[in-house]
């Protein structure tokens, strides 16, 4: 196993040559256009080619230099099953092998894909898939602590400092996250949660006080929180996306509120009308509006499973159920109280078949670019966590919650990953609107998180 | 001078570049190539945004135009943070968060409070909002009760007109001393309900004709009227409806994090304080008939003849009543423990 080196260039022109002459040399010899080469030399940091050999990086860092650009060659940490790329010439298997790879006196016609490619002038040649698990460093006690102190401010400040404590919270959760050593950061202003807050609590006294006391009415005030409630999960998930960032690259979703309206309004809607037939599909089309509005910086992500996926999902939880249903009867044949604690279980199986299955289609049905993600969450080791968590949340009188918290998340993470097709370096800043926080907090009522 | 290591991003892009953040004393900040040395950036004064600490989680340094320095170097950024900023509460707050003796000073206080405040804190606010509600909401919000009730499992009663008026008449002297409250007793099929009679926040007071019919004479239900009626005095059903919304409302404020988790029992804390509010308003109803009986040589003890019953009709063949903790799972008090006092009332 040999060493190999990435290309980069870091915002220096060497001396003799300047901005234009540089953008002129690399228009030319490397059939980029305009606004790549201004792009490439605006740039503090750019990988031009990544992990190729020795001499590969040396004459393509000789080609640069002879364009006027400094560049360098850095060790690249390569995977165990990586097939190096070189330049050999002619190697059609792998057309975008060498994109800046050939001196360009070797290849001078073969070097316009570089300008095709756009942006994506760093992406790794088509190397083998590369898993890079999520690590959660988080620490139940230590989120407990954290959760206490800032639960305790809440109280003292009836509720104002409650904005700051979901940013503390949120803040030790992200940070504790990591793809490739890289960590989550949450980056929502504290004051401005706290105006969504006071908004949607008052709403929510208002809305509450009035379905209490009018209970005959109550139904129109549903009907009319139902008509936010597209409003509501476009702005909270834009809201958590917008405050989120990995390598300095926010998040972002921009999901319309037409499309969020069918997905979480008239898809339900039609489900008790169909009796329950269209449930998985309601549901595979929420999925869908939310993984597919969602943006990586300026790159959208792709969900890749069908309707059919989910109906396959729902069906085969048919067995279990019937099994399971079989069970509770005899149970209740029997002896009454087994009975009770037969249903129980069968709950309990039933919400750790149904998270995982629908968490793992999920994540693997997702696409960011090229990569892809990996989940596989077991359902008995769910079932575990989620049995201990509920016993140990009632027997605290939910005290524990924080701390169940804090495992669920890890055991999520602990069975993600990431299978990387090319580098990660290569994601682009997208232009985003500021969102309020309003929907955000109105969303408490709902469980919609993605949960990245 | 403070030398960091870390990984650059410049907000560009998704690139990742060893680093190393030098401050110097002046506040001037350097950012060089890890590998090669190269400078990436440089500050003449120190304009970064430090993130605060949290536990051992990564710092992360804001520079002026979106570029972030990312490290896990918590102490030298401390130092960063002692020297160059004035952020006063955050590293105190981590000195909070990180030592087990102010986390449970924390969790002791918590308990003291929510204990305080779930006991008198709330049922006070309650009082105080129920007692300012305009009477005319009132009254709308009993008349569509009623109705409710009405139209789910109440039906017209079947009892004749004149065990009816009979009882109206007998009431009568017991409503005539309330004249302050507008008292309306009614008389409906319990269907599924059973022996049953409650109070709506209006005033109206419901009678099921399985309550009537198990009765041994008269002056049982007028205590058990007087029970009811201590709910409208007290304003128990307007209190229930405002302390039970006041206390989601306050979870919510507390925690507000409810989504996304895996466990059953979160609500059981919210139900057994619910719980313990009508166990409460309960014993403030016997208190107040036990009172009003005894002033007017009513015997108590009607009160718990019609109590025993209730119970022996509900489960015939139960001895006596459950084990000690079902209490907590009960809306009411154990008969055997509401009816004592009564008893007592006829030595």
């Amino acid at each position: 196993m040999g060493i190999y080196y990435n290309v980069v260039y870091q915002g220096k022109i060497l001396e003799g040559f300047d901005f234009e002459a540089a953008k002129n040399k690399l228009i030319e010899k490397f059939s980029l256009s305009k606004e790549k080469a201004e792009k490439i030399l605006r740039s503090r940091h750019v990988v031009l080619k990544k992990t190729v050999d020795e001499i590969t990086a040396r004459k393509l860092g000789l080609a640069l230099k002879q364009a006027g650009l400094d560049v360098t060659l850095t060790k690249s940490p390569v995977p165990a099953d990586f097939q190096p790329m070189t330049a050999r010439s002619g190697s059609k298997t792998e057309p975008r092998s060498d994109k800046l790879a050939a001196p360009p006196a070797a290849a001078v016609g073969r070097q316009t894909d570089m300008a095709a490619s756009g942006a994506a002038v760093a992406q790794t040649p088509a190397t083998k898939n590369l898993v890079i698990p999520f690590e959660f460093s988080g620490n139940g006690l230590e989120y407990f602590k954290i959760w206490l102190v800032n639960t305790i401010l809440s109280i003292l400040t009836l509720g104002i400092y409650s904005a700051w404590a979901k940013v503390r919270r949120k803040k030790y959760i992200y940070g504790s996250a990591r793809l490739n050593g890289a960590g989550f950061e949450y980056l929502a202003d504290p004051v401005k949660i706290l105006k969504g807050r006071l908004i949607a609590f008052v709403f929510l006294v208002i809305y509450s006080t009035l379905t209490e006391l009018f209970p005959l009415i109550s139904f129109f005030f549903s009907l009319g929180l139902m008509a936010i409630v597209p409003w509501i999960v476009v702005r909270a998930l834009a809201f958590n996306a917008r405050n989120s960032a990995l390598r300095n690259i926010r998040f972002g979703f921009s999901g319309s509120i037409m499309d969020s309206a069918k997905a979480f309004v008239l898809w339900p809607m039609l489900v008790p009308l169909t009796l329950g037939i269209l449930a998985p599909y309601a549901y595979y089309r929420q999925r869908k509006f939310i993984v597919e509005n969602h943006s990586y910086g300026s790159t959208r992500f792709a969900f890749t499973a069908t309707a059919r996926d989910y109906y396959r999902l729902f069906l085969s939880a048919f067995v279990p159920l019937i099994l399971g249903l079989g069970l509770v009867a005899a149970a209740a044949f029997a002896l009454p109280p087994l009975a009770v604690l037969a249903g129980l279980a069968l709950y309990l199986y039933l919400f750790a078949f149904y998270s995982v299955k629908t968490t793992n289609l999920q994540f693997n049905s997702s696409q960011l670019a090229a990569h892809r993600f990996k989940a596989s969450l077991k359902i008995k080791e769910y079932l575990a966590l989620v049995v201990t968590n509920s016993l140990a949340t009632a027997l605290t009188l939910g005290l524990f919650h924080p701390w169940a918290r804090i495992r669920t998340l890890r055991y999520h993470l602990s069975r993600l990953s990431l299978v990387t097709s090319g580098d990660i370096d290569t994601f682009i800043a997208g232009e985003q609107a500021q969102v309020g926080s309003v929907g955000e907090e109105m969303s408490n009522f709902f469980d919609i998180d993605i949960g990245f | 001078m403070i030398s960091i290591k870390g990984k650059w991003y410049d907000g560009h892009t998704s690139a990742e570049v060893p680093a190393v953040c030098s401050i110097y004393d002046s506040g001037a900040v350097t950012v060089e190539h890890a590998v090669d040395g190269r400078r990436i950036l440089s500050l003449p004064r120190f304009t970064i945004k430090v993130s605060p600490r949290l536990a051992d989680t990564p710092r992360y340094l804001h520079f002026p135009d979106g570029e972030k320095f990312e490290t896990q170097d918590n102490l030298s950024v401390d130092r960063i943070v002692k020297g160059f900023t004035d952020a006063r509460w955050t590293p105190w707050l981590h000195r909070f968060e990180s030592h087990w003796r102010f986390a449970l000073i924390a969790l002791a206080v918590m308990l003291v409070f929510l204990w305080g405040g779930f006991k008198y804190g709330l049922p006070l606010a309650a009082r105080i909002i129920a007692d300012r509600l305009p009477p005319s909401i009132v009254h709308k919000a009993g008349e569509q009760t009623l109705g409710i009730l009405d139209k789910s499992v109440l039906s017209e009663s079947e009892l004749d007109e004149a065990v009816r008026s009979r009882l109206q008449k007998h009431f009568r002297p017991v409503i005539d001393v309330h004249a302050n409250e507008t008292l309306t007793v009614l008389f409906r099929k319990g269907g599924r309900v059973g022996p049953n009679a409650f109070a709506l926040p209006d005033g109206t007071i419901i009678f099921t004709d399985e309550m009537v019919r198990l009765a041994d004479n008269d002056d049982e239900l007028v205590a058990v009227l007087t029970h009811e009626i201590g709910h409208v005095v007290h304003r128990h059903g307007l209190r229930a409806i405002i302390q039970d919304s006041l206390l989601g409302f306050a979870l919510l404020a507390i925690t507000g994090d409810a989504a996304g988790s895996s466990e059953l029992f979160l609500g059981l804390p919210v139900l057994l304080t619910q719980l313990a509010y009508s166990r409460t308003f309960e014993r403030e109803a016997d208190n107040y008939a036990l009172d009003y009986l005894r002033a007017h040589d009513i015997p108590p003890i009607h009160f718990a003849h019609l109590m025993r019953r209730i119970e022996q009709a509900a489960s015939p063949r139960s001895k006596g009543s459950g084990p000690k903790w079902s209490g907590y799972l009960s809306s009411h008090p154990l008969t055997a423990e509401r009816i004592q006092p009564f008893e007592k009332g006829a030595d």
